[in-house]
């Protein structure tokens, strides 16, 4: 039995829950960087003829993580390419990162566990959406939400600028799994729970702003800032991961 | 600058282009009007897009005629990669007619995500088809067979999969490079070559290929006949020619591949079955943007016109 977190080698938010959740007794844990995560899965990865799958891990150190061992995963992953490709010729290194990224997403929901994110064709650690989609999400979830304006007269960085524009997130609340940690109130709670339903995002983070209205939704992402949401936060994702089978 | 704010379907690709071209012919025929996003002249396109409360309105301009993005109840998306587009090479990567199309491309896609018009197919429903393996995963969740499969980086764990099924094939995990290519006695020298990274490796299933297209509920099957592992690429690979005729499906297995083009959000799919000597349904994979004109021109299937009576909504 073992838990993983994935993540990338500079997510610091990612190793500040790695320390919080061995603290609250995930033991083991293991911290894997998703590269090392897809090279060690290519070792075998099987689908039989009726989609049942072997997910299993054999780490550097020989030890094997059997996939039906895996309690629960904090997925943190962006990229899934493993070191060796960028000695690759330029065309060979496309290929191999095109190929690593598939067989991550495969291994990651073969995991018969709760996985938060799991991974999506998407975004390797939730779906990434564009603002206008969490625009007409969070509308959908009961949210307020300001105006959204884009034209392609505008450069797409600009178009890719969240709902809420340069309004400064006065709030950012975490939906985890079921819970939702740093809402202001019940209502707002409920709106964010919804959102992630809405998203298939279990773990999300969602920044808001009050206005007279009321709060209103700035922006959500699947790969939030997880230190922001503190001890409370670990604490969610600690029953999620334990809980969630 | 005029404006058009007729309601009707809106065809995004290359004109040309037999499947689109196709489909344009069949909304003719059924009257229906249509407005066509010519790809290659994007620099003549302008798209605004705006959310408020939920709701996305917009205009998207087309030599000069604006289009409200709400008169669009149907949408094809037959787009090419817009990096690649004849109109741009040369141009730098922050070059403006690049910067310009980069942005047309992507508020398109944005509107084509949250549009309440029906979409073949919407952007994110396109993605499943990236990772062969994840994908299987999803369609044997709906019942199908899919092939033993081994994606591995060990060249003993290769051959004992390959000693254990005799007949295999082999093919890339991604949808980059994605030839289906049986394994002989040569590939034995290059096994080694896998440490660098994984291959997928699947049983060498026996039986007939059917191509299944479908359109909302309706199902187009089609038998292929071919001597190569991919009759695709047939006539490269083995210089043998490919027999395809028209197929019916039982009843269950047409519900069962409609079932699945659904369970992926897909209005438009192209599933690639092979069906076994006892009956048995193998699915390799749904194409998510089929070019089905290919299956049309040689079977009289009337695909296109079931794509124009969906994106109609008749």
């Amino acid at each position: 039995m073992t838990w993983l977190v994935l993540c990338e080698p500079y997510d610091a938010a990612a190793m500040w829950a790695y320390r919080g959740l061995a603290s609250r007794g995930l033991e083991p844990l293991e911290l894997v960087d998703g590269g090392t995560a897809a090279a060690l899965a290519g070792r075998c990865h099987e689908v039989d003829g009726y989609g049942n799958t072997r997910a299993d891990l054999v780490l550097p150190d020989g030890r094997t993580i059997r996939g039906d061992d895996v309690i629960g995963v904090l997925n943190r992953v962006v990229s899934a390419v493993p070191s060796h490709v960028v000695r690759a010729t330029r065309s060979d290194r496309e290929y191999a990162a095109q190929e690593f990224t598939a067989l991550f997403l495969s291994w990651l929901r073969a995991l018969p566990c709760v996985v938060l994110n799991p991974a999506t064709p998407l975004g390797l650690s939730g779906q990434w959406r564009y603002p206008a989609e969490w625009a007409v999400l969070a509308a959908r979830a009961g949210f307020a939400t300001p105006p959204y304006r884009r034209s392609s007269t505008e450069a797409v960085e600009e178009s890719r600028r969240t709902v809420g524009g340069d309004a400064p997130a006065e709030r950012t609340v975490f939906a985890v799994a079921d819970e939702v940690v740093g809402a202001p109130d019940e209502g707002s709670a409920g709106r964010c729970r919804e959102l992630a339903r809405l998203a298939e995002t279990p773990l999300l983070g969602i920044s808001m702003s009050r206005r007279a209205e009321g709060w209103t939704f700035l922006a959500a992402t699947p790969h939030p800032d997880l230190s922001a949401g503190g001890d409370p936060l670990l604490d969610a994702l600690a029953r999620a991961l334990h809980v969630h089978r | 600058m005029c404006t058009d704010d007729h309601t009707s379907i809106l065809l995004c690709g290359i004109p040309s282009e037999p499947p689109l071209a196709l489909v344009r012919e069949r909304l003719a025929d059924l009257g229906v009007r249509y407005v066509v996003m010519a790809q290659r002249q994007v620099a003549d396109a302008d798209v605004e897009l705006e959310v408020r409360a939920g709701r996305p309105t917009g205009t998207l301009s087309i030599d000069g005629c604006a289009h409200p993005l709400e008169s669009f109840d149907g949408v094809y998306l037959r787009l090419m990669d817009d990096a690649h587009l004849p109109e741009l090479r040369g141009e730098p990567v922050d070059g403006l007619a690049r910067v310009h199309s980069r942005a047309v491309h992507e508020l398109l896609m944005q509107w084509a995500e949250i549009t309440t018009a029906r979409v073949l197919n919407r952007p994110s429903a396109m993605a499943s088809n990236g990772s062969k393996p994840f994908q299987a995963q999803l369609i044997a969740a709906q019942g199908f067979r899919v092939p033993e499969t081994l994606i591995t980086s060990e060249p003993d764990l290769a051959r004992a999969f390959i000693e254990r099924h005799r007949d295999i094939v082999y093919k890339s995990i991604s949808g980059v490079r994605s030839i289906v290519r049986r394994f002989e006695s040569l590939d034995r020298r290059r096994l080694d070559h896998i440490a660098w990274c994984p291959v997928q490796f699947q049983e060498m299933v026996t039986g007939v290929d059917v191509r299944v297209h479908t359109v909302g509920r309706e199902v187009f099957a089609t038998a292929i006949r071919s001597d190569a592992a991919d009759y695709r690429y047939a006539h490269q690979s083995t210089g043998s020619d490919v027999a395809i005729s028209p197929v019916e499906l039982s009843d269950e297995l047409a519900e069962r591949c409609v079932a699945l083009s659904s369970a992926l959000g897909l209005g438009l799919a192209g599933i690639d079955l092979r069906v076994s000597p006892t009956g048995e349904a193998y699915c390799f994979e749904v194409n998510p943007c089929p070019s089905f004109s290919y299956y049309e021109a040689n079977t009289g299937q009337p695909i296109a016109a079931a794509i124009a009576r969906y994106l109609a909504g008749s």
